[in-house]
């Protein structure tokens, strides 16, 4: 199964990047903007995209979220550090998968990124 | 009171002194018979009433009458005339003339009592006037914008302050303006105003309102309307008062967006510290340094979940440790299928102070009976119970149904335990369990119970 990850601190991500391919996993690319993950899913899209809200760039996660949509079906789940009522009624907006608070617990991310992948091939 | 008698006739003058000292007793009486004399009196100081002839050697009556009222619109005046016709009488009052009294035995009665009323009629009529005129200030000067509108809304009056609000030039720009246009419908409370409600139904209220100033800018303004009509009727008008509270606003705005940013901080530093952490542990070989190092990350982990409680509870003070520990435990078995949870949990209200070290306690005791209680392979139950006893302490119990604490990390987190709960006042007993297992039983005093 190929993740993409959306993440613009660089150790988060590399951790995340870890504990997938500790899971067997395996990752389809790390972007730190949105316009970079755009780019990356121009041609092939991933199975499972993990997405920051706040990223590098003009765009935020839930942007490109709406904008993969019309590209690719592959389901999204967002892992944030952001709780407030306004950024949740926006993740909401753009149904994802799912949502993991920060800090996300490893066996936590692996179960969600294999149930998120599994419903998208099913 | 001064009273000025305007006639050739010495007589006259005299007849009108008599007359008007019976009715008010003491009086300044300045008899007058020339234009400088009158000039004179006039400015001395203000008359209280002016009696005058018609027909005067140097002037006429209503002549007096106009140069009186022109120096004090609010002084009475009465002609006593012998001279006069009924065009001059009527021509006087319309003009605004107090009374008109012929000189004749019959009207000389009415001399005395016309005096007293247009001398009460002045003194009402100064009294109305200052009374408006320190309205007038009021109105003009309170830093609060008052407005009166029609029915529909369309401006009727309103004060400086009001126009300034508004983004008003001046009271021009206020013709044909209409307040209800300019207040954002979603913001009236839930209500708009009424137009054609009937009074009865209708106490004042007062909502925040967003309103789209004349110069397109936003204002935030407590509006405090009452209406304006008669018992039963129809709305005449709205009356209201408005407060400017964008600056208040803007202040919680601000410090809401504070806030979420420190909770994102918060949240995304602790995941940097997890992301440090694993990828520290990544260079040692040893498996207990290893697992030392997850747990340094679990216990992170129980950390970040108060804050979030806390930040999701929105006082910033307290948390619901009941549902702090159901998440906290079901975080920390996650998915391992060996291990059954059992919560039996109690609502109680914490503290961040109180809440923070012991979940790290219950986090420790926790992890320890998933690591070290079952043997290989085995299945069994951990059971979390929370309650509260009469005496308004609380216990917080994990008990496991396997074979008991072990390990070095159980060691260094039974260390962690024991110094978390002298930091609480707390007194943690181990026991054996229903089930052979181990309990382990924290009893605490919730420190608002200590307080009361």
């Amino acid at each position: 199964m190929n993740v993409l990850v959306v993440e613009d601190e660089i150790l988060i991500a590399d951790y995340i990047c870890e504990v997938l391919e500790d899971a067997g996993l395996s990752v389809f690319g790390v972007a730190e903007s949105a316009e970079h993950a755009l780019r990356m899913v121009d041609s092939s899209g991933p199975d499972v995209a993990l997405v920051d809200v706040k990223l590098a760039g003009p765009m935020d996660g839930i942007e490109f979220a709406q904008a993969m949509r019309q590209r690719h079906s592959a389901p999204v789940i967002f892992v944030t550090g952001s709780g407030d009522p306004t950024t949740l009624a926006r993740i909401e907006s753009v149904s994802p998968f799912a949502r993991l608070q920060k800090p996300v617990r490893p066996d936590q991310l692996v179960s969600t990124v294999l149930a998120a992948g599994q419903g998208n091939r099913a | 009171m001064r009273v000025l008698i305007l006639d050739d006739d010495p007589d006259t003058r005299a007849l009108v002194a008599r007359v008007l000292k019976q009715e008010f007793g003491d009086l300044e009486l300045v008899e007058i018979i020339d234009e400088a004399a009158f000039e004179a009196a006039l400015q001395f100081r203000a008359p209280d009433l002016v009696v005058t002839d018609y027909d005067l050697r140097w002037t006429d009556g209503l002549s007096v009458f106009r140069t009186a009222r022109a120096a004090f619109p609010d002084c009475p005046v009465i002609m006593f005339t012998g001279t006069g016709n009924e065009e001059v009488a009527v021509e006087a009052m319309k003009a605004g003339l107090d009374d008109y009294i012929v000189k004749s035995q019959k009207q000389l009665r009415r001399l005395g009592p016309s005096a007293r009323a247009a001398v009460d009629r002045a003194s009402q009529r100064r009294a109305l006037n200052l009374a408006e005129a320190r309205y007038r200030d009021l109105f003009r000067s309170v830093p609060v914008g008052l407005y009166r509108c029609e029915p529909d809304g369309t401006f009727a009056a309103a004060n400086p302050a009001l126009l300034e609000m508004l983004g008003f030039e001046n009271e021009r720009q206020l013709t044909g303006a209409n307040f209800q246009q300019m207040i954002a419908p979603a913001e009236m409370g839930g209500r708009t105003l009424p137009l054609n409600d009937s009074a009865q139904q209708e106490e004042p209220w007062t909502a925040e309102v967003r309103i789209l100033r004349r110069d397109g800018r936003e204002l935030w303004a407590m509006n405090s309307v009452h209406v304006v009509s008669d018992q039963t009727g129809p709305v005449r008008a709205y009356e209201g008062a408005l407060t400017d509270v964008t600056a208040q606003r803007t202040l919680l705005e601000e410090k809401s967006l504070l806030l979420e940013e420190l909770y994102h901080r918060v949240h995304n530093n602790l995941q940097i510290i997890i992301s440090l952490l694993s990828s520290a542990a990544r260079q040692i070989e040893d498996p207990v340094a290893r697992e030392h190092f997850a747990d340094v990350s679990q216990r992170v982990q129980s950390l970040a979940l108060v804050q979030e409680r806390l930040y999701r509870a929105g006082n910033l003070k307290r948390i619901a440790f009941h549902g702090y520990l159901e998440d906290l435990a079901r975080g920390i078995i996650g998915t391992d299928q060996r291990v059954t949870l059992a919560l039996d949990l109690a609502e109680l209200e914490l503290s961040i102070d109180q809440a923070a070290p012991l979940g790290l306690i219950a986090n420790e005791l926790i992890l320890n009976a998933l690591k070290h209680a079952f043997a290989a392979g085995s299945r069994g139950v951990i059971r979390v119970s929370l309650r509260v006893e009469s005496d308004g302490r609380a216990i917080l119990e994990i008990e496991n149904n396997g074979v008991g604490p072990g390990g070095s990390s159980a060691e260094a987190g039974l260390r962690l335990v024991r110094r978390l709960a002298t930091q609480l006042g707390a007194e943690v007993v181990s026991s054996a369990g229903q089930d052979g297992g181990t309990r382990a039983t924290v009893r605490f005093a919730p420190w608002s119970t200590q307080v009361s």
